[in-house]
């Protein structure tokens, strides 16, 4: 306490009181003598934060208490809260109506019903969901408040509030904590009690976007995510690391086999009889359809003409390659037509995931692992770079001359 | 495999070690050789094989008492994988007998041998450039027997030989086969003691030279038209090559006296051999020769001494332009040459005891035309090959389809090609991989030779 | 790496000498794929050898194969790194026809000498051209390499032993390079069956190439001390 608030209570004979109750006693005074002003109607004094000499008067409403990032927040608090109340009587509006018109009661209707009602009503062909006419409550367009992260001196509440992202960094601080007190146990031990690293495959950790709605209202970037990982991989290295798996369980996923998330389609049949699958396929431009045939005898069909569509010997291994990793090159029939075409190697990259993804329906499932493996499986995501300004194409640049 | 292949005696030897070997172990599994690692594929690779087919590819019958195999093979570490149970039986794709004359359908898609005089004679010249290739490397020739080329010996059996000389030609796409049948039936023809008038190859007559323009002169005999100097002399050669023997027995005299200038001519009753001799010497006169040649030969057929074949492979190419130019700078047609004229007149209906074989061959089409850059892309149908001229000049022939291999063919190709060592690698030896090897190449026969160069 | 991203992942530096590295260590630019993806194998061999129980192939996605890569016969790791370095301007049709034509001729010369071999010779002929081109390569790889180093102003040749994978690049380069020398007359794809034979026996421009390297690196052999 202040050499001027001792002097003061000295005439009270306090000295010998402790310091807390020090402390409440000038409290209970200064309200005392705020209570009095407010009923004696007292002028308002510039706002001091500290207690001076009695004469000195301190008027210390709470208004007066309340720094300038509390008012701001409070004035954002309050058209926030009008704005709310706007929506929320808007959207019971709209619900009342549409109850009206599809004939429903208001009690019954759900937010299911909502969007069937919209969907018969105004029908959308836009591919994005986000896009078409929706009605749901406000807290689905507005991030709902966190709450206050003040107290009433204006003070926040975490001591980390100053950094803007303050649960990440409180989390990177616990984490850190953890790891010394890893170091200070591991201290002195000899190096022949280290368990070999534990890299369990199977088990990662969680991706960015899920770590990111960790932390609602905080711009976390991905930086923050990777020096994240950095951390939480040193401690699982750790020989001692043991002792914080449960802890770092929260964020870590299991994967499941890739084996398992394969779409089979059952075989339909030919006018004649014959079993069929039906595929397509993409490469670069190109779009091929595929129909392979069940106990076939080898034929192939492209568009009409024989495998000589294909001039190259390469291209004509590319559309059989899956059907001869499985050993199968003479089992089946092949039947193929390229509706877009951007050239010859481009058709017979679609022709051949369009083969891989039949012939998957039919094969055995180490077969399967085999084709995916080999890579027959995955569409090719590559297009052609653009040319940029002031290089002659993608890569290459102008000459460089000295002068 | 810690001894490398090389030090065993023979690939017949490998084979039987490893049928032992899966006697004893009793699986047959598919192998696959990568250096000297062995690895055995799993079960899903292995395929059935049927009984009469089997990978000993000497035409041998060989005792397994006779080889002597060291026993100190156990010591590699894995089972030494065997290709198949193996059977006795030799791979068949060969006939039984070398003689062209004689064979039936059933030595139909089997490799018959050709002497090396009957190749130069008769094979040599006109085939694809790879043939000639593959004839150094596996140091013999052998022609395959197919189906075509003995329908059209049937015909010329039993044509009539008092009318006008039929018309046989060959068509199908490129690389199926044409020019080797013609050159069997000519072969066939020779050795019956038929005379052959062979064109092998109609592209060298029209097509374009990249080191100077083809040597030509104006004709001497008729005005307007212009000789192939250098052409007449090489065929008159070939000619020779072909029916020396057979024209010194007949004794063909000529009925008209040819004066060919000043100072030379030939009398009246002067053999033909002569008349031969002197187109050899004088090139200026030979194409004049070939004409005089082939008046009185068909004379002597008319009266039934001579029995004449006329092949001609490529006959859509009559009509073709060449890339000889005018004084005018016009570019001159194959009708206005007189070497050509000679062999289109021997189609003409004014003689008989003659038969007149062809093939329809769509790289002639596609020599100077600027619409196909490939000749795959040329359609091969008789009646665009040959346009309105020419199937009119034509009209009353026979069309015979010469088609891909079937796949009793194309098995008998690819044995041979093992058997011969122009396919290595191990799994290609197997039943799937010779499966594979006639799909890639759609059982073409020209694209079986050059794909299985890779394998 | 630019500088910049040097500061960043210096922490990270330890992760780089993992086996399976975490997802923060793996940087890529410019690729279409994401940074899981893995590669595909290319040979029956790798695809059909069944997964361990720990295989990260089980569960990570695995990029597209390329239209090259199939498991036929004729297909082979080595051919195809000969194939991708005499492409040019991209046109790798071109190439691929002269190295199955290159090695065609190999095949030719070496299956007539085998007709024409007595019995006993006949088992001494290797008749398979793709494993004559792996022993020419072989042979062709260069012990010793130099390498510029400069000392107090001075730019000295120093003898180093090369990596294996720099060996591997140097004698494919050096074989290219001999297909191409003279006769100017003859054509490429003979040319390079011709100097894969000499290799394979021993002779010929690239074992040529490769003993000059050595020459040199036997004269500069003082200065090795310096790396």
């Amino acid at each position: 306490m202040s050499f001027a608030v001792q002097n003061y209570f000295r005439h009270l004979k306090l000295a010998n009181c402790s310091r807390n109750e020090v402390r409440i006693i000038s409290k209970f005074f200064l309200h005392c003598s705020a209570r009095q002003r407010q009923n004696e109607g007292g002028e308002k004094k510039p706002t001091v934060n500290f207690v001076g000499p009695p004469d000195t008067p301190k008027s210390i409403a709470k208004q007066d208490l309340i720094s300038r990032a509390m008012l701001t927040y409070l004035e954002r608090k309050q058209k926030v809260d009008e704005f709310k109340q706007i929506n929320a009587d808007e959207f019971d509006l709209g619900r009342r109506h549409l109850a009206n018109i599809m004939g429903i009661e208001e009690d019954e209707m759900t937010s299911e019903k909502i969007r069937e009602a919209l969907s018969y009503l105004m029908p959308s062909s836009l591919s994005n969901r986000k896009a078409r006419p929706l009605l749901e409550p406000p807290e689905y367009y507005f991030p709902q408040n966190v709450g206050n992260q003040f107290d009433v001196t204006g003070r926040p509440y975490h001591f980390l509030y100053y950094t803007y992202k303050a649960n990440y960094y409180g989390l990177m601080h616990d984490l850190a904590l953890k790891l010394e007190t890893l170091k200070r146990l591991n201290f002195g031990l000899s190096h022949t009690n280290q368990e070999q690293g534990r890299t369990k495959v199977g088990v990662e950790w969680i991706s960015f976007n899920k770590f990111v709605e960790l932390f609602p209202e905080e711009k976390v970037t991905e930086h923050d995510y990777r020096r994240f990982l950095v951390l939480v991989e040193r401690i699982d290295d750790h020989p001692l690391g043991q002792k914080y798996q449960d802890f770092l369980d929260q964020y870590r996923i299991t994967l499941k086999p890739k084996s398992e998330s394969f779409k089979l389609i059952q075989p339909l049949i030919d006018e004649d009889g014959r079993e069929y699958v039906k595929n397509s396929g993409k490469r670069k431009t190109s779009e091929a359809t595929v129909k392979l045939f069940n106990h076939g005898h080898g034929n192939i069909n492209i568009n009409g003409k024989d495998i000589t569509y294909f001039k190259d010997i390469m291209h004509r291994q590319a559309i059989l390659a899956p059907l001869q990793l499985c050993g199968v090159v003479d089992k089946f029939d092949i039947e193929a037509n390229v509706m877009v075409s951007a050239g010859p190697s481009a058709d017979a990259g679609a022709i051949r995931i369009a083969v891989a993804k039949s012939l998957a329906c039919f094969v055995p499932d180490d077969m399967k692992e085999h084709l995916r493996i080999a890579g027959y499986l995955t569409v090719d995501p590559r297009r052609r770079e653009r040319k940029k300004a002031g290089q002659e194409g993608a890569r290459m640049k102008f000459p460089w001359k000295k002068r | 495999m810690k001894r490398s292949i090389i030090s065993y005696r023979s690939y017949c030897q490998l084979l039987r070690l490893w049928s032992s070997k899966s006697a004893r172990v009793g699986s047959s599994s598919v192998c696959c050789v990568k250096d000297n690692i062995v690895t055995s594929l799993p079960a899903c690779f292995q395929l059935t094989v049927p009984p009469g087919r089997s990978y000993c590819t000497s035409t041998e019958n060989v005792d397994e008492e006779e080889d002597v195999i060291e026993d100190d093979i156990d010591d590699v570490g894995p089972t030494i994988p065997v290709f198949q149970h193996r059977t006795n039986l030799p791979a068949k794709f060969r006939t039984q007998h070398d003689d062209p004359t004689k064979f039936s359908l059933e030595d139909v898609g089997l490799y018959y041998k050709v002497s090396p005089e009957d190749y130069k004679k008769y094979i040599q010249s006109g085939q694809w450039p790879g043939y000639k290739k593959q004839v150094k490397t596996f140091t013999e020739a052998t022609v395959m027997v197919r189906q075509p080329a003995l329908e059209v010996l049937d015909i010329i059996e039993n044509a009539n030989y008092d009318y006008p000389p039929l018309r046989l030609f060959f068509y199908g796409k490129v690389g199926t086969g044409k020019s080797m049948s013609l050159s069997h039936v000519v072969q066939h023809c020779g050795h019956q003691g038929m005379l052959t008038i062979h064109i092998p190859d109609f592209n060298e007559l029209i097509r374009h030279r990249t080191s100077g323009v083809r040597p030509h002169a104006p004709s001497e005999y008729t005005d307007g038209l212009i000789d192939y100097t250098d052409d007449a002399l090489n065929w008159l050669q070939y000619f020779k090559l072909q029916n020396e023997e057979l024209l010194k027995k007949l004794n063909i005299k000529t009925t008209k006296e040819y004066v060919w200038s000043a100072r030379d001519s030939t009398p009246v009753g002067s053999d033909i051999l002569d008349l031969l001799s002197f187109g050899l010497e004088r090139k200026k006169y030979s194409s004049d020769c070939i004409g005089a040649m082939f008046r009185e030969i068909k004379k002597a057929a008319n009266e039934k001494r001579v029995k004449v074949l006329v092949a001609i492979d490529g006959v859509n190419g009559l009509w073709k332009n060449t890339t000889i130019k005018d004084s005018e700078k016009k570019i001159i047609n194959a009708q206005k040459v007189s070497t050509i004229q000679h062999f289109h007149k021997l189609f003409e209906h004014n003689w008989s005891n003659g038969i007149c074989v062809g093939t329809l061959c769509p790289s002639v089409e596609a020599i100077n035309n600027t619409m196909y850059e490939n000749k795959m892309d040329v359609p091969y149908t008789p009646q665009y090959l040959l346009k309105k001229e020419g199937f009119d000049y034509m009209d009353p022939f026979v069309p015979i389809i010469v088609s891909e291999y079937n796949f009793k063919e194309a098995h008998n190709c690819i044995d041979y090609y093992i058997e011969r060592k122009w396919i290595q690698s191990p799994r290609s030896l197997t039943e799937s991989g010779k499966k594979e090897i006639m799909m890639l190449a759609n059982m073409n026969p020209l694209q079986l030779m050059t794909i299985s160069g890779r394998f | 790496m630019a500088a910049s991203m040097k500061n960043i992942f210096q922490p990270v530096s330890r992760l780089l000498l993992r086996k399976n590295p975490g997802l923060s260590v793996v940087c890529t630019r410019g690729s279409v794929y994401d940074q899981s993806y893995l590669e595909t194998s290319k040979t029956l061999e790798e695809i059909k050898r069944p997964l361990a129980e720990d295989d990260i192939r089980r569960f990570r996605k695995i990029k597209a194969a390329n239209t090259d890569d199939n498991t036929f016969a004729d297909s082979d790791v080595v051919v195809g790194k000969l194939i991708n370095m005499i492409t040019k301007c991209g046109r790798k049709e071109v190439a691929r026809d002269i190295v199955m034509k290159a090695l065609e001729y190999v095949k030719r010369v070496q299956v007539e000498k085998y007709h024409k071999a007595s019995d006993e010779e006949k088992t001494l002929i290797v008749l398979d051209p793709v494993k004559i081109l792996h022993q020419a390569i072989e042979n062709g790889k260069p012990l010793l390499i130099t390498c510029r180093v400069t000392m107090s102003g001075q730019k000295h040749l120093v003898p180093i032993a090369p990596s294996e994978r720099r060996q591997n690049f140097l004698s494919l380069k050096w074989l290219v390079s001999a297909g191409g020398d003279k006769p100017h007359r003859v054509r490429f794809h003979d040319k390079l069956g011709q100097e894969i034979l000499n290799a394979f026996n021993e002779e010929g421009g690239l074992i040529q190439r490769k003993q000059e390297m050595h020459k040199i690196c036997e004269a500069h052999k003082a200065y090795a001390h310096l790396k």
